[in-house]
């Protein structure tokens, strides 16, 4: 019953998005809405940077700034409740029934809140050891804190009581995802060069295995859980997928780059996982073998990929959001919001939202009357094409340089005689 | 000698010190000949002592305020490598097919092209050595596999510059090309580049790794480029016009780095510079895998200046080989060497 319970958890209502990721395990899914996508509303926050990845709840879209918590309705971004928050790094809340947790405050003086969802009352607060390492997580009752210190805290969330503490071997990264009993969290000694992915029961927060990849320390995802594997980007550029039993490698995946801390794979039936080069990669989920690869224009440091209505919706820090199709891999949908970073986009069926780090929140919904692009990834080499320019711009240039050297400055007669 | 360095510096004028090049009485047939018989500088290296008080090298980088550099002024040895290369269609199609054989090779192999570097690709060497090995110890998995695609871009390398460096020294030196005596000895110069081009790629990759545990990478690369381009880069030009060994070359480029005066590092330093501004130019834009026609463009641009920059290269070589000794260095004993 134990396992059960988290699982049922980490699926979402088919209208919510309570935590970054999508859902507990995240998995980063929504049913839609499809591109081409318009401007549905646009809000700018109060503060100009920085701001975590939005969550939706029951109508309410919860953005955490560096100052406040805000609850914008999801319908037309109406301000429904803003609540002062202690200055601290930005991390998505976690929603759970009519609770909404959020991180304040850094160093020693960050805590994690919770607050009532209807109104932003704060409910009870709880002191952390240091800043918060990325968004929370949380399955049935407990919300679940990844400390720059390199501690994971499970507090129940009606009382705000400590179930457990437990101290990881480095700094954690990112967010922790929790599926079937297991809370999963990364964490990294640069120093020593050295990373490590661990699985902790949920319930006792007793280690239950733990991974070392050989490699780069920094450069870690957040993890993604699905079926029997647990999916991790670590810091040698590999996508990996572990078993949830023991932890053994099933397979890994070699990319182009490594990734960010914030962001998290999704996993739609397969994979699918962005770099901080801005490579957006679609990986069999049993076996790791690529289907396709896109690459948008800007790095996804903290814009992890999700899939609305069977497309792949990602923000990159160039302030570009795009849609690629799941089956194909061609860019469907662009559109730029500012020149800041934006986080990871949420969906609840009916909008796509954005958060960039300009403090802008913008909800985005299908436009019936835009046609869908059907670009191909930037990192498709067509060799014909190549050539065809390389033919004509060699050409151009060297009647240019001829006409010049030859024509308009010839070399003096003696020397042009040898 | 010291005569020589002083009628040079009597010189006619620009224009007229452009058709006074330097050897211009030796033609490149004869160097070919040369090339094939054994160099044709002194066989018994030149002891230290017995080279003239002003041609003795001085220091890492000569010295900056000692007698007048051998070598030509910047503008004219500029002028003597631009007008020449650029008035060649036969130097500027052969140098624009070499930066598509590199980009080709990349592609081919499997590694990401790098477009965004694209005008680096033709850089002088050894500034792609280091470039070549980290692009494909990045993409590859496996060091036999990194090895034989750096091999391979080495022998692609090779077999560009064979072709391309002696028809920039024949046109620098007889204002004309003639392609069947250019060309003459292609093969052996071929395997003499991928010996010169491979102990580049080793110096840069070990020069690197020293470097970058304390200075990070950045600043390695930037290392490896100045001190690479200051020392190894006439080699290629030494290899040819001298018809020497790939060893020797590489000696006696760094011999003639370390000539009086800062006029060779002058050059190097605003090549550096030229390298860095191209690498951020293009370097930041964002990613495209076929390259469209200002991209190229761009990069067919900056190869010609990298060839440019070797026809001045070639043009400084002719002005000073004969102070620069062969063979290995001669130990003297300290009290001889000093008077």
């Amino acid at each position: 019953m134990l396992a059960l319970a988290p699982a049922a958890a980490a699926q979402p209502a088919d209208d919510s998005w309570p935590t970054a990721g999508g859902d507990a395990a995240h998995t980063g899914v929504a049913s839609g809405p499809e591109p081409p996508y318009r401007v549905a509303w646009e809000v700018e926050t109060d503060d100009d940077d920085p701001i975590g990845a939005p969550v939706v709840v029951d109508g309410l879209v919860i953005v955490v700034t560096r100052e406040s918590v805000m609850a914008l309705s999801a319908g037309d971004g109406s301000e429904a409740w803003s609540v002062d928050r202690e200055e601290g790094p930005a991390g998505a809340a976690v929603v759970l029934g009519e609770t909404v947790a959020y991180a304040e405050g850094r160093d020693d003086g960050a805590s994690l809140v919770a607050a009532g969802l209807a109104d932003g009352a704060e409910l009870w607060s709880f002191d952390l050891d240091d800043s918060a390492s990325g968004p929370l997580a949380a399955d049935a009752d407990t919300v679940f804190v990844a400390t720059s210190e390199g501690f994971v805290h499970a507090v129940d969330v009606e009382t705000g009581d400590e179930d457990w503490t437990f101290e990881a071997d480095g700094e954690t990264l990112g967010a922790p995802a929790v599926a079937d009993g297991l809370v999963y969290v990364s964490a990294a000694r640069p120093s020593a060069r050295a990373g490590t992915v661990y699985a902790i029961h949920a319930e006792t927060g007793e280690e239950a295995w733990r991974f070392s990849p050989s490699g780069s320390a920094l450069g870690f995802s957040s993890f993604a859980v699905a079926g029997d594997l647990a999916y991790v980007g670590t810091g040698d550029r590999t996508v990996r997928a572990l078993g949830v039993e023991d932890g053994r490698e099933v397979w890994s995946r070699v990319v182009r780059a490594p990734f960010g801390p914030r962001s998290m794979p999704a996993v739609p039936g397969d994979l699918v996982v962005g770099d901080v080069l801005g490579g957006v990669y679609r990986l069999g989920a049993a076996d790791g073998e690529m289907a396709w690869d896109f690459r948008v224009p800007g790095s996804l440091l903290s814009g992890s990929p999700i899939v609305a209505g069977g497309f792949v919706v990602v923000g990159d820090d160039t302030g570009q959001a795009s849609a690629i199709d799941l089956e194909e891999g061609l860019l469907v949908w662009k559109d730029v919001f500012g020149s800041a970073r934006l986080e990871a986009p949420a969906a609840d069926g009916d909008h796509v939202y954005l958060a960039s780090r300009g403090g802008r929140v913008v909800a985005l919904e299908h436009d019936p009357d835009a046609a869908l692009l059907a670009e191909p990834s930037p990192t498709t080499l067509f060799p014909a094409k190549a050539l065809l320019n390389f033919a004509a711009a060699a050409a151009a240039l060297l009647v240019l340089l001829l006409l010049v050297f030859r024509v308009l400055l010839p070399a003096p007669r003696e020397e042009a005689g040898g | 000698m010291g005569r020589k360095g002083k009628r040079r510096r009597k010189s006619k004028p620009a224009a007229t010190v452009s058709s006074a090049a330097p050897n211009e009485r030796e033609p490149l047939e004869q160097e070919t000949v040369a090339a094939e018989e054994g160099p044709k500088a002194p066989a018994v290296p030149t002891p230290r002592s017995e080279l003239a008080p002003r041609d003795r090298p001085r220091g890492l980088f000569g010295r900056a305020l000692g007698p007048e550099s051998p070598y030509p002024p910047l503008g004219v040895s500029m002028a003597r490598g631009l007008r020449p290369v650029a008035a060649s269609p036969l130097i500027l199609g052969v140098t624009f097919l070499y930066l598509l054989a590199v980009w080709g090779f990349f592609a081919a192999a499997g590694a990401e092209p790098p477009t965004g570097l694209l005008a680096i690709l033709t850089a002088l060497p050894p500034v792609p050595s280091l470039f070549d090995s980290l692009v494909l110890l990045q993409e590859t998995s496996g060091a036999v596999a990194s090895l034989v695609l750096v091999l391979g871009v080495t022998i692609v390398r090779a077999l560009a510059l064979a072709a391309i460096v002696p028809l920039v020294v024949q046109a620098v030196r007889e204002g004309t090309v003639r392609p069947r005596e250019a060309l003459r000895g292609y093969f052996r110069r071929v395997l003499s580049l991928v010996g010169i081009l491979s102990l580049e790629v080793a110096l840069a990759l070990l020069v690197f790794v020293l470097v970058q545990g304390f200075l990070g990478s950045q600043l390695a690369i930037f290392i490896v480029w100045l001190f690479g381009l200051q020392f190894l880069g006439m080699a290629p030009i030494v290899m040819v016009a001298e018809g020497a060994p790939s060893a020797d070359s590489l000696r006696r480029s760094a011999r003639a780095a370390r000539l009086p005066g800062m006029r060779h590092f002058t050059l190097i330093i605003i090549y550096f510079f030229l390298l860095q501004i191209v690498t951020a130019a293009q370097g930041g834009a964002p990613f495209v895998a076929t390259p469209t026609i200002p991209t190229w463009g761009f990069a067919l641009f900056v190869s010609f200046v990298h060839v440019a920059v070797l026809g001045a290269l070639a043009y400084r070589w002719l002005a000073v080989r004969e102070r620069i000794p062969s063979g290995p260095a001669k130990r003297v004993p300290r009290e001889r060497a000093g008077r």
